[in-house]
């Protein structure tokens, strides 16, 4: 008996539709945590959606048919109606798996380790070949690793089904993992890619199910619990900031999605001919049907233009424009906006840094532009911020009185007791828009009367060895000082500054903040 | 018959205090590459520490099958005629929605599955005071009980400083929450439980020392402490520093006759709690990370 004999046992036709199930239920399960990962292509937050009903539409085609006795047969079929019932990229590259099942088992009346290392190889040939411009980091990228494993452990001693699926669904994670780094996009947003973490949730699930023996009989165990689900993690949510920056905010314009039906249809000639019509181009199918995908400004263009090919279907038309806006919005509203900061500060240095230091709204009023304003300038200020509660950070004590003067007939508006800017800085870094208005102002409250700061003016500056003097008898100690120096002083001055940190006080740890405040020359905020 | 009690791994209730007081906690797993690891069983917290600085692999954490319930729920219904089930908070773990299940499946009513909104030591000094009560209670009714546990769920709060917010960064775990915005190089999050269960952002302090001495000013802001624990992912000047400072209280305790460990107003003089994090907190908190647990509440104004 040699070794295939033993590892030939594998999913006969109830199992291969058992495992659809089991991959069905848990993108289900899924398919929030990979919408609010979708990035890529398009941040439309719709790709767990797709693959679920992608998967799921595989099944519903299945329950209309009579029960298959022949695995190749079914699997043909389940190729098929994955193609038919594929959504959008991601719907469309899971379609190439079950592609590649089908080719992987060609005519063996089992689906055992050889074909599944061959299925996987082939759903990454199937997968490269459909899209226009394949990218590393994406579901390719994975079903390629996972191609890689599959082939290597085949050569290992005693191989064992389960064993294969447990170093495959691993090593998808891994791979999922790395993706993060592969793509700029994902690296930009700090997100793995979305399809390829549904993939590997697949692969995952699937080998919580498989059972094998000594012998080397393979079963797949569903019990009623879906307990097999992989957990879902909570925390998966791209950053903010992507969604902020400007240069994600072209328009996406239409996804279309559509199946062309006829005879001797030539993906690759298609592909060739709608690859100047749109973006993110998947052509994939056989010479019966064939499936689009691509992103467009014009889509009845593209559908029209395709009537050349064979007969149009199953067309999708979706305005990414709208949905991207949707989720932008859904993430933002995730950082509660019921609480915005209103602060004053001057100085090009110190209103940046503010601004990327805020986790959560924070409109910055010049002081300049403060001093001079009216009562319906600043009501219209804080109309426009349309949040419940606003909390008011001055930065001086001028401020602190303008600010109280102006939000006396606002119930809504709470004042800190903050007159300088390393006061500001300190209630910044002690706001959390994830918590509620009482425990922000009390931190808030305490971190400013915490908070430790010295002010130099230019003169004390001058004569150095009189500030130095002070700062040793206010016994100036901590770990870490923000320097906020005026932009008009010269690099000479900051470089001395720092160079009596450190020689005199042992502090090391520093960051520069520019102002320009006529009050003071430096300030040292010590934590 | 009596009542027994039972809680997770991830709540880090020092074994101590789990066998003093009859606890049977169900390990969470712990996945580590191609291994998967029971909390307390397989490894221990230092070993754990050690291989999550020095491997390459970064470990994730699972919650107890529905069947690792049904097995220690069946043996201990041998014991007790009733089980109450506390654990870590449901928006944080599937520990909870495993325990429900098995719960559902052979409990027949016999037991009471809690969620008490807090992670590790949030979610153990709540089971340690009701394990306390059972205790001086032997007669303590299931009602009584589970009334007591979502009273003291409630007042339980958590805060955890992070040394750094690479493991939070390599774990994924970027909720909104998070806040990597700018300035990150030194940022030490503060991250706490919220009255929901999540585990929220709850201040960005720069330095260690104004992360710890923040976590004591929290404490103090509350009042009519009925526990305080402190936590560390691994043995550090700071989690000593911030022990020593809390634990000091007791010896300046105002009336020593006083058998109430409450304290009447700010200052906790009861005992201090010193536990160790957990994979499920640890790993996303990463070493030097330092935490503060207690039940108490908020003054009024």
């Amino acid at each position: 008996m040699t070794e295939n004999d033993v590892i030939k046992r594998g999913l006969d036709t109830e199992g291969y539709i058992q495992l659809i199930k089991i991959f069905a239920l848990s993108l289900e399960e899924h398919r929030e945590v990979m919408n609010s990962l979708n990035v890529f292509p398009v941040p439309d937050a719709d790709t767990g959606t797709n693959m679920y009903i992608s998967v799921k539409g595989i099944l519903d085609n299945l329950d209309n048919r009579d029960s298959y006795s022949d695995l190749d047969l079914l699997s043909r079929d389940v190729a098929d109606f994955a193609l038919l019932s594929a959504q959008g990229n991601s719907g469309l590259l899971i379609a190439q798996l079950f592609r590649g099942i089908h080719k992987g088992i060609s005519s063996s009346d089992i689906l055992g380790l050889t074909e599944l290392a061959g299925s996987l190889q082939q759903s990454y040939e199937y997968a490269f070949s459909s899209i226009h411009e394949p990218q590393e980091g994406t579901m390719i990228t994975v079903m390629r690793e996972c191609a890689k494993i599959a082939m290597k452990y085949l050569e290992t001693k005693n191989p064992n089904f389960k064993e294969a699926l447990e170093k495959i669904s691993k090593r998808a994670k891994s791979a999922v993992e790395e993706t993060k780094g592969q793509m700029e996009l994902l690296t930009q947003a700090d997100v793995i890619d979305s399809g390829a973490y549904g993939f590997s949730v697949m692969l995952e699930a699937a080998y919580n199910c498989i059972e094998s023996d000594e012998k080397g009989n393979v079963n797949l165990r569903v019990d009623g619990t879906n307990s097999f689900i992989p957990e879902i993690p909570n925390y998966y949510s791209p950053k903010e900031e992507f969604f902020q920056s400007s240069s994600h905010d072209e328009d996406w314009g239409y996804c279309v999605v559509f199946a062309i039906t006829g005879e001797d249809l030539d993906a690759e000639k298609i592909k060739d001919n709608l690859s100047d019509k749109g973006r993110s181009l998947v052509v994939t199918g056989s010479e019966k049907v064939c499936k689009i995908h691509i992103h467009s400004e014009n889509p009845d263009e593209i559908i029209d233009f395709s009537k050349n090919f064979g007969n149009i279907s199953n067309e999708n038309i979706t305005n990414m424009d709208e949905q991207y806006k949707e989720m932008k919005e859904k993430i933002s509203s995730q950082v509660s906006s019921e609480i915005s900061l209103l602060v004053s500060a001057e100085g090009e240095g110190i209103v940046s840094f503010l601004q990327d230091n805020t986790f959560g709204s924070i409109k910055i009023l010049p002081n300049s532009d403060l001093d001079e304003m009216k009562n319906e300038d600043f009501n219209s200020i804080i109309d426009d911020l349309s949040s419940k509660q606003i909390i008011c950070i001055p930065n001086s004590e001028g401020s602190f009185e303008k600010f109280k003067d102006l939000s006396k007939s606002s119930k809504n508006i709470s004042l800190i007791n903050s007159s300088n800017d390393a006061q500001l800085i300190s209630a910044i870094f002690s706001f959390s828009p994830e918590q509620n208005l009482d425990n922000n102002l009390s931190i808030i409250k305490s971190s400013v009367d915490d908070c430790r700061s010295f002010k130099i003016t230019k003169d004390e500056f001058d004569n150095k060895k009189s500030f130095i003097e002070s700062l040793k008898k206010d016994n100036f100690n901590g770990d870490f000082v923000s320097i906020i120096y005026h932009e008009s002083s010269p690099q000479d001055h900051i470089d001395f500054l720092r160079e009596v940190l450190a020689e005199e006080f042992e502090i090391n740890d520093t960051e520069l903040i520019s102002h320009s405040s006529q009050l003071y020359y430096f300030m040292l905020l010590v934590e | 018959m009596s009542i027994g009690i039972i809680c997770d791994s991830a709540s880090d209730i020092p074994q101590a205090y789990t066998k003093k007081l009859g606890l049977v906690e169900v390990p969470i797993n712990i996945n580590f590459g191609d291994k998967v690891l029971k909390e307390n069983i397989d490894i221990n917290g230092d070993d754990y520490y050690k291989k999550l600085v020095s491997s390459d692999i970064f470990p994730t954490t699972s919650q107890p099958s529905p069947g690792d319930f049904e097995k220690i729920y069946s043996a201990e219904l041998k014991k007790h005629s009733e089980l109450l089930s506390i654990h870590i908070s449901s928006k944080v773990s599937g520990t909870y929605s495993s325990a429900i299940q098995a719960a559902e499946k052979i409990g027949k009513g016999k037991i009471t599955v809690i969620d008490s909104k807090s992670v590790s030591m949030g979610a153990g000094l709540v089971i340690i005071s009701v394990a306390n009560h059972l205790k001086a209670n032997k007669s303590a009714k299931m009602s009584d009980l589970v009334k007591l546990t979502n009273e003291l769920s409630k007042k339980s709060k958590i805060l955890v400083a992070c040394e750094t917010v690479e493991y939070m960064k390599r774990g994924g775990r970027i909720s909104a929450g998070a806040a990597f915005f700018g300035g990150l190089l030194n940022v030490k999050p503060v991250i706490g439980n919220n009255d929901e269960g999540e585990v929220v952002s709850i201040s960005r302090p720069r330095s260690m020392v104004k992360a710890l001495s923040f976590l004591r000013m929290e404490a103090e802001r509350h009042t009519n402490h009925q526990g305080m624990a402190v936590m560390q992912t691994t043995e550090s000047f700071d989690s000593r520093a911030l022990y020593n400072s809390l634990a000091g209280n007791e010896a300046v305790k105002p009336d020593k006759k006083s058998k109430s460990t409450a304290s009447t107003d700010n200052m906790y003089v009861g005992e201090v709690i010193k536990a160790q994090f957990g994979p499920a907190v640890g790993t996303h908190a990463g070493p030097g990370a330092v935490g503060i647990a207690f039940i108490g509440e908020l003054p009024k104004k």
